[in-house]
């Protein structure tokens, strides 16, 4: 138990007080032992990082935490590998200098110095500069700008407006002592009929970016007053990423966006692109281009109206020709000739359609007769037919009723008696009385007979 | 020549256009001689017009800037300036 707290406490008082002064300290006789401050414990650190770390270090990696501008203007943030983190403070002026907007995730070299921040008892990286590692600043800066505008669709084909066919009033928004502008001259010179006008603007430097952005939309506010503009050329000759820099700040590319005179950009040489020409409604590669471009049509209307004017001759000497010959044909016409005749013809027309009138309703009676006469004969074989069947039908009843008529009994050798006062049947002996007059019929006659006698049969006599 | 046919069109693209459109009619035979040859005497007008403005010599730059109370004026580009 050597290394008890107390024991510990006890060795620490020593070394401070033999650290101190030989003196024993004031108040307490042979222990020395004072507590420190807290404020004296952080010089205590602050100092020791001061001799074991380097004034001015440079230090690698991932930034987390990062929490854009604050309203002071400092930028807040943690620099971290796998293992360790620290935290990393930019001052305004510094941060001021970031061309590319910190983000997390992103791998930076930071440059400065480590302090500590006594109030909360922390010790941080005092950024001086930040660099991205791997890539340059302004790389990284165009990248996320672009990202950022490419999300907003600012560079859509169908938010570009059409560029004039054949603009007549220009103006070149560029710098007055800027190549760009003589080369632009150059080629327009051969259109003295366009209308020039030069609006300067720095076109790099501090500075030079909201200027341009400003004469955009000056233009497009005061347009009407100067007569006018069809379009705007913004261009600036070649140099460095950084001599180009204006071109690829966001003030401009939003400029160029709300600009309602469209715009073509000529900036640079042809490899180079920049975030102003991705939002410009033509994107021309160099100062020269750009006016090639916005006069190629002009450059043609020389011959076009040449050709206009023949065709025009052309349509219209025909057209009085044709109207010529109409006319030619118009008076030999035989109506104009023979009125007369026309009415007759008519006439005769009228005729045509009546007797073919007639035609067609005779056409349709004999129509139906034929049919009339291809269905008669089917119905009479029908009718003789249904005749026939029912004829031998009548046969079959003669012969069944004669099977059963009297006179067939009669021919087989019975009688009938009757009275012949009455005509009643005799069917019973006791049905005739004496002296009563008989009819018997026979097969081929009658006799007449008295009654004379009369016996009831016995049966069982 | 009427005065309707001597109104002078806003743009040289306009100008083109309405020419087209007059070679179209008298071309496709659509208008009768009458009024082909009213469209004539317009498209003639027309191209003196387009061929005025191609002669015409501007030359002139202007330089543009923004005058103190926020507006736009214009002054004359001297010669040095431009060469």
């Amino acid at each position: 138990m050597a290394d008890s707290f107390f024991d510990f406490h006890e060795r620490v008082a020593k070394q401070r007080a033999s650290l101190r002064s030989p003196k024993p300290a004031t108040g307490g006789a042979d222990e020395g032992v004072e507590p420190l401050t807290v404020t004296q414990l952080t010089a205590a650190i602050e100092k020791a990082i001061k001799s074991g770390v380097p004034g001015t270090i440079t230090v690698r990696g991932e930034v987390s935490n990062a929490s854009g501008r604050q309203a002071s203007g400092h930028l807040y943030f943690t620099l971290k590998d796998s293992s360790a983190c620290i935290n990393c403070a930019m001052w305004r002026d510094a941060a001021s200098r970031l061309q590319f907007k910190l983000e997390d995730g992103l791998e930076m070299i930071a440059t400065g110095r480590v302090s500590v921040y006594a109030p909360q008892g922390r010790y941080q990286l005092q950024v001086q500069s930040l660099q991205p590692a791997g890539r340059g600043a302004l790389e990284l800066a165009f990248r996320q700008l672009q990202a950022k505008l490419a999300a907003e669709g600012l560079f859509a084909a169908e938010r570009k407006k059409a560029i004039p066919l054949y603009p007549s009033r220009i103006v070149l928004l560029t710098s007055r002592a800027t190549a760009a502008l003589q080369d632009i001259l150059k080629v327009l010179r051969r259109f003295p009929w366009i209308k020039l006008m030069l609006y300067h603007v720095p076109v790099q430097g501090q500075g030079s970016a909201p200027q341009i952005a400003q004469a955009i939309a000056h233009l497009n506010r005061h347009k009407t007053d100067i007569g006018g503009v069809d379009l705007i050329v913004l261009s600036r000759g070649g140099g460095s990423l950084e001599d180009l820099w204006s071109f690829n700040e966001e003030i401009v590319a939003r400029a160029i966006a709300a600009s309602r005179i469209p715009i073509v950009t000529g900036i640079g040489h042809e490899v180079d692109c920049t975030i102003s020409d991705l939002v410009a409604d033509y994107h021309a590669h160099t100062p020269t281009e750009a006016a090639q471009v916005i006069t190629r049509n002009w450059g043609r209307a020389g011959d076009a109206l040449v050709q206009l004017t023949t065709r025009l001759d052309r349509a219209i000497r025909q057209n009085i020709l044709d109207a010529r010959q109409r006319l030619t044909a118009a008076e030999r016409h035989e109506f104009l000739r023979r009125p007369l005749d026309r009415i007759q013809m008519f006439r005769q027309l009228l005729d045509e359609r009546q007797k073919s009138a007639t035609l067609a309703l005779r056409g349709r009676l004999r129509n139906a007769q034929h049919r009339l006469t291809a269905v008669a004969p089917r119905l009479l074989i029908a009718a003789q037919s249904s005749l026939k069947i029912r004829s031998a039908r009548l046969d079959a009843f003669d012969r069944q009723l004669q099977a059963l008529s009297p006179q067939a009994v009669l021919n087989r050798g019975y009688t009938i008696t009757s009275i012949k006062k009455t005509g009643q049947i005799l069917r019973s002996s006791t049905a005739a009385k004496i002296g009563d007059r008989l009819l018997t019929r026979f097969a081929d006659g009658e006799t007449e007979s008295i009654v004379q006698d009369s016996r009831q049969m016995s049966l069982f006599e | 020549m009427s005065k309707k046919n001597q109104i002078a069109p806003k743009s040289f693209e306009e100008a083109l256009a309405e020419l087209e459109q007059i070679l179209s009619k008298i071309e496709g035979g659509e208008v009768g001689l009458e009024e082909s040859l009213a469209k004539y005497e317009r498209g003639t007008f027309l191209i003196r017009h387009c061929r005025n403005v191609l002669g015409a010599a501007e030359k002139q730059i202007e330089i543009l800037s923004k005058s103190e109370d926020g507006a736009i004026q214009t002054e004359p580009m001297s010669e040095e300036q431009e060469n």
